[in-house]
């Protein structure tokens, strides 16, 4: 898929793939493009900033985990993530419900 | 030194802010990296073609560093106007109640009782009442 189409969702998108629970990035990597079905092809790179920024903005708690030799930063949602994703999670829907009613009325 | 070292060093390197905020991304993306790199050795490949997979779903390093930095420098600008605006309205409060005390029309709050019972009936962090000149 596109890359366009995802980068102005980022943040619904990894706030969702947390909404199970606590992952580290590389795991929301995978979540996501297992989820999606290999649809979202874009630059992993660009995950851990966001995820960064959803800390600093409250959204997103995280702490180190040892696993074996490897330390990863493992993510989680605050209840204001919880709420935002509630909220985000609306407009996306609204969103679409408008675009799907504008294609199939044409 | 692998390519996925490389790649870190310069990633490293491009980062601004401070330095314990870029050791933890740093931290976080190398592990990304070597998870990435196992897994597509765990599927069969060789680790020089693993390593290029790797980097190239990863993506741009600088473009990836340039948006880490962009937002510590909004934040670090967002706290540092903050900061100034307190500043700011503290001066300005504290010229004002200069001024009022100094025109007389808003004296300085009594100082507050420390027992119990005072506090009870004191009217103390109150204006006290304006002062007479006694005419």
């Amino acid at each position: 898929m596109a890359r366009e189409p995802f980068s102005g969702h980022l943040d619904l998108v990894l706030l969702a793939a947390l909404d199970a629970g606590p992952r580290h990035g590389y795991g929301v990597i995978e979540h996501i493009r297992r989820s999606s079905g290999g649809h979202f092809d874009y630059p992993e790179g660009t995950v851990y900033p966001a995820l960064h920024r959803l800390e600093a903005d409250g959204l997103l708690r995280s702490a180190w985990s040892e696993d074996g030799a490897r330390r990863r930063r493992v993510y989680e949602m605050t209840p204001r993530g919880r709420q935002a994703l509630a909220g985000r999670r609306t407009q996306w829907e609204r969103f679409a419900q408008s675009v799907t009613a504008v294609i199939e009325s044409a | 030194m692998s390519a996925i070292e490389r790649a870190v060093a310069a990633y490293a390197a491009q980062l601004r802010g401070p330095r314990r905020a870029r050791r933890r991304l740093v931290d976080e993306v190398e592990a990304h990296l070597h998870d990435a790199v196992d897994a597509e050795l765990a599927g069969g490949t060789g680790r020089a073609a693993a390593e290029q997979a790797v980097l190239a779903r990863f993506g741009d390093l600088h473009a990836s560093a340039q948006l880490w930095n962009r937002d510590r420098a909004l934040r670090r600008g967002a706290s540092r106007r903050n900061a100034l605006i307190l500043a700011c309205a503290a001066v300005a409060a504290a010229a004002l109640g200069v001024a009022q005390h100094a025109s007389g029309r808003n004296p300085p709050p009594r100082p507050c009782a420390t027992d119990q019972r005072a506090l009870m009936t004191s009217s103390c962090g109150l204006p006290s009442a304006p002062r007479s000149n006694g005419n």
